[in-house]
């Protein structure tokens, strides 16, 4: 027998209480920003250490500079 | 590194040699001027300006006519670059990132602690240490500062001088000072870059890469309260936008300027004479950009003389007086002397 669908209302409260498949799209937009806020922080007083923290941005910006290095 | 956000261009003041900026650090430094330059910039050119309007004031008042509007077509501050090094200081945004991180454990360490749920604060350590790994890498280091050092044939009296400008058109222009052994500015905004080792950058750029993409296996579909997962990502990236926008003074990229003078006129061919008079070779530097046209007469006689002038004074060894200024020959007037109706004035020096 199958479910019957949820409704709009619903579907959304849903989502907005936990919300479901937005972590893996959030994760490689923003790649950008994360390139910038590198920039402005390495070669800082700490050698080796640039504070940027674990953000949405990584993945793509991990890539781009694979490929720009490759 | 990133590109340049702000077009702009280093004019080296002694060859007169023009290059399109390709530093990022330099763009930032031109576009966060407003922040780090001393007060007697504003200071100068609102006197000037209040000087200048006077007497266009009094000018409107006897020639019976509307006084115009005056205005500062061209302020060159000038620098001296006490050190340039491979290390900015830590400054407010540099030292946040860290409390950032730490916030982002605390949050991610919640439903831990509530529901027994160590998935988030696995997920946000790993990333955590993947972002450090990647900040870690010496490259980033090279991108940003890997250039020579400034060489100079008389390193005790003679210092590197080139200027920082948007070009035609701009109201700023930058004259920096570099001393010998510091960062070349001018290779600084060169597109190369000495890189040491990009063979073993790649393999760890391409470690790095798997690594993140598994970090995203791992996380993709995860549907377990994960407003603290979405919390501790959007926590990172409101930090990073703020990280991109924030104003940094200059040694925060490792660029210590002292201030010397701010020269300021009402029109730019003014202001590049005075500056010609007291840095020789600086004027005719901006003179191709800024007048990229035909001259009048009497400036085509003046930047002639200038130029012999400077060759005169660096054949003779650059020597400066007592009260810093060059002791070189004397600028003749851009305007015509009073009662003359020729040029001889300068064809005579």
């Amino acid at each position: 027998m199958e479910s019957s669908p949820r409704s709009t209302g619903e579907w959304l409260r849903a989502q907005w209480t936990n919300p479901n498949d937005i972590f893996t799209i959030l994760l490689i937009i923003g790649g950008e920003v994360v390139q910038v806020a590198m920039g402005q922080l390495c070669a800082g007083p700490v050698p080796f250490l640039t504070p940027v923290a674990f953000s949405f941005g990584w993945v793509l910006r991990t890539y781009s500079y694979t490929l720009k290095h490759s | 590194m990133p590109k340049p956000e702000l077009a702009c261009l280093i004019i080296n003041a002694r060859t007169c040699h023009k290059r399109t900026n390709n530093s990022w650090i330099l763009s930032r430094i031109l576009r966060d001027f407003d922040v780090w330059r001393h007060p007697d910039c504003d200071r100068i050119e609102a006197e000037k300006l209040a000087e200048l309007q006077a007497k266009e004031d009094l000018l409107a008042k006897e020639q019976k006519r509307a006084a115009r509007t005056k205005r500062i077509a061209l302020r060159v501050t000038v620098w001296d670059c006490k050190a340039a090094s491979e290390r900015g200081t830590g400054d407010l945004v540099y030292w946040a990132g860290l409390c950032v991180s730490a916030v982002q454990l605390i949050i991610a360490a919640i439903p831990w602690a509530l529901w027994d749920e160590r998935f988030i604060f696995l997920v946000t350590a790993i990333g955590t240490v993947l972002a450090y790994a990647s900040g870690a890498l010496p490259q980033w280091v090279e991108e940003k500062f890997g250039v020579r050092k400034t060489c100079l044939s008389n390193p005790k009296k003679d210092k590197k001088a080139v200027f920082l400008t948007e070009g035609n058109g701009s109201h700023e222009a930058i004259l920096i000072l570099s001393h010998h052994g510091s960062l070349d500015l001018e290779a600084l905004a060169g597109p190369q870059r000495a890189l040491k080792n990009p063979g073993a950058t790649r393999i760890y750029s391409m470690l790095l890469a798997i690594l993140w993409l598994a970090l995203l296996i791992s996380v993709a579909g995860y549907d377990q309260h994960t407003w603290f997962l979405l919390g501790v990502g959007l926590l990172g990236l409101v930090h990073n936008a703020a990280v991109c926008a924030f104003r940094r003074r200059p040694p925060a990229f490792g660029l210590e300027l002292e201030y010397q003078q701010t020269i300021v006129e009402g029109s730019v061919m003014e202001v590049l004479h005075k500056v010609e008079t007291k840095f020789p070779q600086a004027g005719a530097a901006l003179l191709d950009e800024f007048f990229s046209g035909d001259l009048r007469p009497r400036e085509e006689l003046i930047w002639g003389f200038a130029r012999q002038r400077y060759e005169d004074w660096y054949r003779d060894g650059c020597l400066m007086r007592s009260d810093g200024t060059p002791d070189a020959r004397e600028m003749p007037s851009l305007q015509r002397l009073v009662g003359a109706s020729d040029d001889a004035d300068i064809l005579s020096l």
